[in-house]
């Protein structure tokens, strides 16, 4: 047996995938109710659960790391339907997730596969001389011009480009919106992240083209 | 350490191990503190794609942060979202405030009348109201492929742009370069004088000597020239100067003249 500590978590528990196990209604519901008093709630702190999964995985550098969170949250929900005394659960879940971040970290050693190097050069001229180079520009640019004016202005502050006229001081926007830096900041990069989702839809639709 | 360098740090690769796990168990249980990660991840990200990283801060980055796919989606979009906000003209004129670093410039100014001229447009096709930030942001619905966007993606030749230039001569003005505000990229030629070397670390200074790009090991193209290509975005309008040096005289003791300076003036095309 496999044995994870995470903090808050405890020694000897098994946190291998199971090859004989799935992923149970009685599982998934056990976590949920651990993560809210409700349905929605639940179903919302899963979400967010998997998506700080998902970049955890990312920020170590694992492949596929969507699916790395999904192993993680299964595992958790496999322990609960079992029976296992938990506790506390995030420190479980991350012990559960630093299992599967040396199995799947391993396994990527085992697959030798070769790693990218990227430059600037590659990044600058990666999709610059082709037509998909165009779309995501097109699309970010009506996502741009749907938004109301002043959160056009937040994201042109935080993310138009360095030093043109689009640039605005911070803390003086700040100031004027009676928020703190760090909460312009957060607000913006809120903003930033539904740009993204309008950006997959655009071109999902197979908007943005010429 | 403060909060902000050891996020640094993280997506450098070199907060130690026991730091990591602290931090990534405390993102697992904090929405504020991943928010704030992966905003700190995107400042990360610009810095680069402006060039403003430290030579040993640039390697780390390529090492580490740009070695998942997901996080070189992630500069690309950056940099795309640069271009968006410069297409669509910055912000609309009615958000601006005494805030704004508008530029003295002439061409500024009458760029500004042509951007507001043009949002004012936009926003009469839309509802009234959305004074102020809401605290409730509604979602950002998907553009619709309507005329507007189709004007819009037609206008945007996000293309690479090739700029031919030469050494500086005693008491010549400098090259000037009108680029249109769709392109993607500025490829720059600069002839090489011999001997040429086979690697060279290139820089992009504005007027007041940022630094707004750079590049190490760059292979000449040709033996006469080097290319480069800089994100259009990282240039707004303004004095250049490109300063070349070859890696053997990067690693010796430096002498008098012995990079190569070549100077050029960006205009943007509305």
């Amino acid at each position: 047996m496999m044995g994870v500590k995470g903090a808050g978590g405890r020694a000897d528990i098994d946190v291998t995938s199971g090859a004989n196990w799935t992923l149970t209604g009685e599982g998934l519901q056990q976590l949920l109710d651990r993560l809210g008093p409700d349905d929605a709630s639940a179903g919302a702190a899963y979400e967010a659960l998997r998506e700080r999964l998902a970049d955890f995985f990312d920020w170590r550098g694992v492949r596929l790391p969507e699916a790395a969170a999904d192993a993680t949250l299964d595992r958790v929900a496999r322990r609960l339907s079992l029976g296992a005394d938990v506790g506390h659960l995030r420190g479980f879940i991350y012990g559960v997730a630093r299992h599967v971040l040396q199995e799947r970290l391993r396994a990527q050693i085992r697959e030798q596969q070769a790693v990218e190097t990227w430059t600037a050069s590659a990044i600058a001229s990666s999709s610059s001389s082709s037509a998909e180079r165009e779309r995501p520009v097109a699309c970010l640019m009506g996502c741009l011009r749907a938004l109301p004016a002043a959160q056009q202005e937040l994201i042109a502050a935080y993310y138009g480009p360095e030093g043109s006229p689009y640039g605005v001081d911070h803390r003086g926007l700040a100031a004027r919106l009676g928020l703190t830096a760090g909460g312009l900041r957060a607000r913006a990069h809120r903003l930033r992240v539904r740009l993204e989702g309008c950006l997959q839809q655009c071109l999902r639709n197979g908007e943005g083209d010429r | 350490m403060s909060r902000a360098a050891r996020l640094r740090a993280y997506f450098l690769g070199v907060l130690p191990e026991p730091e990591r796990e602290v931090l990534e168990e405390e993102v697992l249980a904090e929405k504020d503190l991943h928010e704030e990660m992966q905003a700190s991840a995107d400042d990360l990200a610009r810095e680069y794609l402006y060039g403003r990283l430290s030579g040993a801060d640039r390697a780390r980055f390529e090492a580490h942060f740009l070695a998942s796919p997901r996080r070189r989606a992630r500069v690309a979009f950056l940099r795309d979202l640069a271009q968006a906000v410069e297409g669509v003209g910055g912000v609309p004129a009615a958000a601006t405030g005494p805030a704004r670093l508008w530029t003295a410039r002439p061409l500024a100014w009458a760029a500004a009348l042509l951007i507001g001229l043009v949002v004012l447009l936009v926003l009469l096709r839309r509802p009234a109201g959305a004074p102020g930030l809401a605290h409730q942001e509604p979602p950002v619905p998907a553009p619709t492929a309507g005329p507007e966007a189709t004007a819009a993606a037609r206008a945007l030749p996000t293309r690479t742009q090739t700029v031919r230039l030469a050494p500086d001569a005693g008491g010549t003005a400098p090259t000037s370069v009108s680029v249109d505000s769709g392109v993607a990229a500025l490829r720059l030629r600069v002839p090489l004088p011999e001997p040429v070397q086979p690697g060279y670390d290139v820089q992009v200074r504005d007027a007041a000597g940022t630094v707004r790009w750079r590049s190490g090991d760059v292979a000449p193209a040709s033996a006469a020239a080097l290319e480069v290509e800089v994100p259009a975005a990282a240039l707004p309008a303004g004095d250049y100067e490109v300063v070349v040096q070859g890696a053997t005289q990067r690693d010796a003791s430096p002498a008098p003249g012995a990079a190569l300076h070549v100077r050029f003036t960006l205009v943007r095309r509305p």
